[in-house]
Parts: structure tokens; C-alpha cells; sequence
């Protein structure tokens, strides 16, 4: 595993010089420090939860699109500018090199997840200055902010990791990002219809087999007004994992078969 | 002497198309390398070269034959002791060139400290020791060529695959590439060259194969694929045209035949060398 750090590592410094990225993480966290400044109405509690919203906005819409595009960036640039041949006449399998790729590109999104917990919780901090009711200022759980930004990242390593899988089979950047937006489109379509009431079962439970289920992590959600549901977040960060390996496993099992 | 390299009728097809119609790559190629040897690999472009070297280096996989390295098939064991230098090669152009070359002496296996020290040894003796606190972004096509040999060699491999390694160089950076060569050749690394440029083969290699089609159209040492049967060849100096006809009348007395008479020649690369160095 010393080699797929190495290759994280290397990737990491790659993806933070990426200036699309970094373009996409300054908005997300100008958005979630001018949240408080776009409410001006004193909503007590439904005012602190407008600013978390606008994090847990930020955090998912903006970090999808970094999770997309830095891992369908890493991974073609490795192959369209040939530096995959010099990197595997060294001592690195498929493996290694998927789990090294996807590792540099998800310690990205914790630095990103990361930040943006700090500037929202900072965000509730200065917008509880301003609210008298004492219960709705002691509601705030700055731990359970984190927890929920974790959860969230885990989310956005299922995104990166069955992105990982797409590159592992195109051979273009640009079909990678498509494919890669349209299987976040139908996770979001089958989390929005569970939200709404609907069901799984038959062909959308196998749906949310194959395509990461969003719905899953929904429940962290409720973290940063109340205590952390420890069997909520184990299960979550548990699904998210196994899904991930999953991906992976499949993903450097094509990239095996894969000639350059 | 053992063989590090031995390939016996490996043969190669790319397939394209709905009907997966084939191109012949490789049409059934054996050879070996022997141990501290510099065996070149040349031939026209589409000859098979490149695809050689994928399969050795396991990039690409042979539809059939046998492909083995210090003896075994290839494995992570064995590509420690290999060093390739890809024909064009490009890096990340974000690293500067000592940290390129420690990042891929640890892949190999070395310590932080061993990557370090070893990556500082191997940029002196491609004489980039000054460049090597530099972006790859800035340094020039002939320096990322020898930056692309210096990760190469850095781990001390016993086998060195140098991919077209003067390709794009001007005539003075591909005789430097060449000093590095014979150096790695004398410190007894087993090294596989691989170009379309005879001139570097010739002055590099013991033995050679040509390839063409896929196939090994010549195989054997250098000076005795290229010795005329039967002749010699005397290079005279201050000799004028009286000592040359006495010369040539002395040798047809013995019965010795004058085939060619013509004033001794050095090649435009050396002539180019000399011109251009002596104006620097």
C-alpha cells in the first residue's frame, strides 16, 4: 500500500493545483460565508438552519462537482499524457494505482469538506450572536456540523469512486464527466423519490445497488441540531465504505485489462 | 553468459473495428539479451519496436510466446530491476526534477533518505545537478529527456530500456545522451536500445536486431553485419597521389584488387558537433 500513498500524495498536489477546483472551492465557501448577509429576517432556530442549509448546499452540490471533475481529470491525464507508462514499468499494479488516483482526489474533498464545516459552523457561531432565544442558540451541535460534513464526504468518495470506475472504461475525459453527472443525476433522482414516499423495490432496489444511494447518508443531516445517532453514522459511513471498495475492486480489475 | 532478456515467437495483433480486423505487430520474434550487454532494437517506424518493449515492460499483452526477464515472467520482483526510459516521455509537470526522480525511486522501493540521495547521484550523472530545484514545466525537451533517464537508472536497475533516448535531441544533446549510455554500459548494466537512428545504434551496440513487419529481418553483432566479405579498409594520412599509386600498384602486384579509392570522411553529425562546439 506504500505505493498507492506515494501515487495519493503526488495526485493530491495535483488535483490542489487544478485551478478549475480551486475556482469551484473558493465559490462554495464565499457562498456559506455570505449566508447569513442574504437573510435578514430574525427566524430564531429556521434562521440558524438557512446557514446550515447553505453548507450542506455547498458541501453537496460543489463538492460533487469537484468529486467528478478532479477524478475524471486524474485519471485521463494520466492516461492522455502517457505518464501511466512510465508509472507502470515501475513496481505499481492496477490496484495500487486506482486506490493511489482515488486516494489523492478524496484527501482534496476532506480538505474541501473540511473548510467549508469550519466556515459554517463559523457562519451559526456569528449567527447565534444575533438570536435571543437562548434553547435555539444551545441547539447548535458544532460536533455534529463535523460529523455530518464526514458523512458527506464519504458521500463524495461513493461519487469519486464510481467515477473511478467510468474512467477505468472510457477512453475520454468528457465521456467520463458525462456518464459520471448522469449517474449522480438518477442517486439523486432515487434519493428525491424515497424523500417524496416512494418505495424500493424490484428494478429501483437494484438501481440503488448498482448507483450509489444517496438517501443513505440523508440522515446526518440532523447532526448539527442534535446529538450524533452513532448507529446513524456508523451505518452510513459503513455503507459508504463497502461501496467504495466495491467500486474500486472493479474499477482496477478494468483497468488490468486496460493496453497503453 | 545469461540472458536478462529472452522473447521466443512472441507474436502481437491490434484489433480494431465491429469485425475486429487485425494488424500484425509482432509476427513471431525471438531474441535475447545477454547479461552486460548493449543490444539495439532498430527499424522504420510501425516496425514492431515499441510494441516490443510494451510487452517486456507488461503495458500491453502478447496474444501468444514467451516473454522472460532475468529468467522469470514479469512481476513487481522483477520491474525493480528494470529502468525504462519511454520514447517522448512526459511528467508531471508540476514536480521539479529532483522531486520527480526521488517520487520514482520510491515507487521502486527506497526510503525517503535512499530516494533522496539516489535521486542527487542520478541527476549529476545526467548533468542536471543545477536544474534539479526546477519545475519540469521549464526545463527544455533535451532536459526531460534526461530527466526521463535519470528516473531511469535512479534505483540501480541491472536492466536499462531506453526508448528512441535521442529522439528530438540536436546532434550535441544526442552525443551527451550517448556518453550517459556508455557510462551505464560501463558500470555493467544490461541495456536495450531502441531507435531509428542507425548512426546512435552503431556507435552504442554490440549486437543489434532490425525489425521490420514485425519480423526479425537481421540479428547479430554489429561489425559483422556491416563487414564486406573479403575486404579491409586502410585509412592513410599525408599520403598524396604519388605514394597512392605506388600503394595501389604494390597491391595489385600481390594480386590484391583496389575496389574503392576515396579520401577518408567523418559523418555530419561529427562535422555539425565540431562546427557548433566550437562556436559555444
Amino acid at each position: 500500500m506504500k505505493n498507492a500513498f506515494l501515487i495519493s500524495i503526488n495526485t493530491l498536489r495535483e488535483t490542489l493545483r487544478q485551478k478549475l477546483i480551486l475556482i469551484v472551492a473558493l465559490i462554495a465557501l464565499a457562498l456559506v460565508l455570505s449566508s447569513k448577509y442574504l437573510l435578514s429576517l430574525d427566524l430564531g432556530h429556521e434562521q440558524l438552519r438557512f446557514v446550515f442549509d447553505f453548507g450542506s448546499g455547498a458541501l453537496g452540490f460543489f463538492g460533487s462537482i469537484i468529486a467528478v471533475v478532479a477524478t475524471a481529470q486524474i485519471f485521463h491525464n494520466e492516461i492522455e499524457n502517457k505518464t501511466i507508462i512510465t508509472l507502470f514499468s515501475k513496481p505499481v499494479g492496477s490496484t495500487q494505482f486506482v486506490f493511489g488516483k482515488f486516494g489523492g482526489a478524496v484527501f482534496a474533498l476532506a480538505i474541501f469538506a473540511f473548510v467549508v464545516a469550519l466556515a459554517t459552523s463559523l457562519m451559526l457561531a456569528i449567527t447565534s450572536l444575533g438570536i435571543r432565544n437562548a434553547e435555539d442558540v444551545a441547539s447548535i451541535n458544532y460536533i455534529g456540523v463535523f460529523a455530518f460534513a464526514f458523512i458527506q464526504w464519504i458521500k463524495l468518495c461513493a461519487i469519486c469512486a464510481i467515477s473511478a470506475f467510468i474512467c477505468s472504461a472510457s477512453t475520454s475525459l468528457l465521456f467520463s464527466v458525462i456518464v459520471s453527472f448522469m449517474v449522480l443525476a438518477v442517486s439523486m433522482a432515487g434519493d428525491i423519490t424515497l424523500r417524496l414516499g416512494g418505495k424500493q423495490e424490484g428494478f429501483t432496489e437494484l438501481v440503488s445497488w448498482i448507483f450509489p444511494d444517496f438517501h443513505v447518508f440523508n440522515v446526518a443531516e440532523n447532526f448539527a441540531f442534535a446529538p450524533i445517532n452513532i448507529v446513524d453514522f456508523f451505518a452510513s459511513a459503513g455503507y459508504g465504505i463497502i461501496y467504495c471498495v466495491c467500486a474500486l475492486i472493479a474499477s482496477a480489475i478494468m483497468f488490468s485489462k486496460r493496453e497503453f | 553468459m545469461d540472458n536478462i532478456i529472452e522473447i521466443k515467437n512472441l507474436k502481437k495483433y491490434y484489433r480494431y473495428g465491429i469485425r475486429g480486423i487485425g494488424i500484425r505487430a509482432l509476427d513471431g520474434i525471438s531474441f535475447s539479451v545477454g547479461d552486460g550487454e548493449v543490444f539495439g532494437m532498430i527499424g522504420p517506424n510501425g516496425a514492431g519496436k515499441s510494441t516490443t518493449i510494451k510487452i517486456l515492460l507488461g503495458l500491453i499483452k502478447q496474444n501468444s510466446g514467451e516473454c522472460l526477464i532475468f529468467g522469470k515472467p514479469l512481476s513487481n520482483e522483477t520491474k525493480r530491476n528494470i529502468g525504462y526510459l519511454p520514447e517522448n516521455p512526459y511528467f508531471y509537470r508540476y514536480l521539479t526534477g529532483h522531486e520527480l526522480v526521488a517520487f520514482y525511486a520510491r515507487l521502486c522501493g527506497m526510503t525517503y533518505k535512499q530516494a533522496n540521495i539516489s535521486a542527487d547521484k542520478a541527476l549529476d550523472i545526467v548533468g542536471l545537478s543545477d536544474a534539479r530545484k526546477r519545475p519540469i514545466s521549464l526545463y527544455s525537451k533535451g532536459m526531460v529527456q534526461r530527466v526521463g533517464l535519470a528516473q531511469a537508472i535512479v534505483h540501480s536497475p541491472k536492466l536499462v530500456i531506453l526508448d528512441e533516448p535521442a529522439s528530438g535531441l540536436d546532434p550535441i544533446g544526442a552525443e551527451n545522451m550517448a556518453k550517459i549510455i556508455t557510462h551505464l554500459k560501463d558500470t555493467g548494466k544490461t541495456i536495450l536500445l531502441c531507435s531509428h537512428m542507425m548512426s546512435e545504434v552503431e556507435k552504442l551496440c554490440s549486437r543489434t536486431a532490425i525489425l521490420c513487419n514485425g519480423k526479425i529481418a537481421s540479428i547479430g553483432e554489429i561489425d559483422k553485419l556491416l563487414q564486406i566479405d573479403g575486404t579491409t579498409r586502410i585509412d592513410l594520412e599525408s599520403a598524396d597521389d604519388a605514394t597512392l599509386q605506388k600503394i595501389t600498384e604494390y597491391a595489385e602486384s600481390l594480386g590484391v584488387k583496389t575496389l574503392k579509392k576515396t579520401s577518408a570522411k567523418i559523418s555530419l553529425d561529427e562535422f555539425f558537433r565540431r562546427t557548433v562546439g566550437g562556436n559555444k
